[in-house]
C-alpha cells in the first residue's frame, strides 16, 4: 500500500467516508470531523505512520490536502 | 447582594461607570453610584485579584485578555451555556444574584478570556491552592459562544497551559474533565497529564480542589510542573 493509499484509508476508517469525498475534505466540513473525530484521525495517523505530530501540527490539520502537507514534513512522501 | 455591593464598592463602581448602551437621559447610572457611595462611604474593599499574566505571543487575529469586572455578564452568559453546564462539575445554571455574589465575594479565580478577531471564543482560569502542604493549581475553561471550534479552543488550551507553567513551577497542576468529553480526555496524555487512580494519595487533595466532582462522571488528572 502506498503512503498515499494509508493516509486515504485512515480518514475513510476514521470518518466513514468514500475516497470520492476525501479531495476537498476540510474540518468540520463533515458530521464526522467533529472535535472527537479530529483527535481520533490524529492518533490513527500516528499508529499508521509512526510519527508523533505535536500540537501546533494538531492545531492546523485542518483539511485533508493541509495533512498531506503535515505528513511530508514527517518525511511521509505522498 | 447589597452587603457585597458595599463590601466591594469600589469594583462594582467600575462596572457601572462603563458606558451604557443604550442612554436615555445619561444620568441614571450616575445616580446609583451616587445613591451607594453616600451610604458606604469610609467602607474598605478588596479588589479581584490580579492577573499576573507574564505575556505570550499569540497568532495574528488572536487575544488572550484579562477579565476583569466588566466582564462579569458574559462570564455567567457563557457559563450557563448548555453545552458546557454538560461538561461541568457544577450542572445547574446559576441565577445572576448567585452569580454576581460569587464573583464579589467568593471568586479567587484569575480568568482570561480568548478572543479571535474581536470575538470571544472561550474563558479559561486558574486558581492556585495550597492543600496540606502540596502546592496545586486547577484550571477550567468553557466555550464562550458557539463559535468557537475544536481547533480554536485547542489552540487556546494549549497556550493557556503554556502559561500556567510558567507561572507554576512546583505545583501540582490538576484537572477534571468529564468522562463523555472524549475531546479533552484524549488531548491530556498530549499535555503529558496522567489519570490519578483513587488509591493514589493525590487523589484526595484533588477531589478537595473539585468538590463537586465525581468519579463515575469524572476522570481526574495530575501533572507535575518542572
Amino acid at each position: 500500500m502506498t503512503n498515499k493509499q494509508k493516509y486515504n484509508h485512515v480518514f475513510m476508517e476514521t470518518f466513514g467516508i468514500s475516497e470520492g469525498d476525501l479531495a476537498e475534505l476540510e474540518y468540520n466540513a463533515i458530521q464526522a470531523w467533529d472535535s472527537v473525530g479530529h483527535m481520533g484521525l490524529m492518533a490513527a495517523l500516528e499508529d499508521t505512520f509512526d510519527i508523533m505530530l505535536d500540537m501546533e501540527e494538531i492545531i492546523d490539520f485542518s483539511s485533508y490536502k493541509v495533512g498531506i502537507e503535515t505528513l511530508e514534513k514527517h518525511n511521509i512522501h505522498f | 447582594m447589597v452587603r457585597e455591593i458595599i463590601l466591594q464598592y469600589k469594583r462594582v463602581e467600575k462596572i457601572y461607570q462603563k458606558k451604557p448602551l443604550v442612554e436615555i437621559d445619561g444620568k441614571g447610572v450616575e445616580r446609583v453610584v451616587n445613591a451607594v457611595k453616600s451610604v458606604i462611604c469610609g467602607i474598605g474593599v478588596d479588589l479581584m485579584p490580579e492577573s499576573n499574566y507574564v505575556g505570550d505571543s499569540l497568532r495574528t487575529g488572536y487575544e488572550l485578555i484579562p477579565v476583569d469586572d466588566l466582564y462579569i455578564n458574559k462570564y455567567l452568559s457563557a457559563r450557563n451555556m448548555k453545552s458546557n453546564l454538560t461538561q461541568m462539575t457544577e450542572t445547574t445554571q446559576l441565577s445572576r444574584l448567585e452569580h454576581y455574589i460569587w464573583w464579589l465575594q467568593k471568586n479567587k479565580r484569575v480568568s482570561y478570556v480568548f478572543k479571535k478577531e474581536g470575538r470571544e471564543l472561550l474563558f479559561a482560569w486558574y486558581q492556585p491552592k495550597q492543600i496540606r502542604g502540596v502546592n496545586i493549581v486547577v484550571d477550567g475553561w468553557f466555550i464562550a459562544s458557539n463559535n468557537c471550534n475544536a481547533l480554536d479552543a485547542l489552540y487556546a488550551i494549549t497556550k493557556y497551559y503554556s502559561i500556567i507553567d510558567r507561572l507554576f513551577s512546583g505545583y501540582y497542576f490538576i484537572i477534571v474533565i468529564h468522562r463523555d468529553n472524549d475531546f479533552m480526555n484524549r488531548l491530556t496524555s498530549r499535555t503529558n497529564f496522567s489519570e490519578i487512580d483513587e488509591k493514589d494519595n493525590m487523589f484526595s487533595i484533588a477531589d478537595e480542589c473539585f468538590p463537586s466532582a465525581n468519579t463515575i462522571n469524572f476522570r481526574y488528572y495530575q501533572r507535575y510542573i518542572e
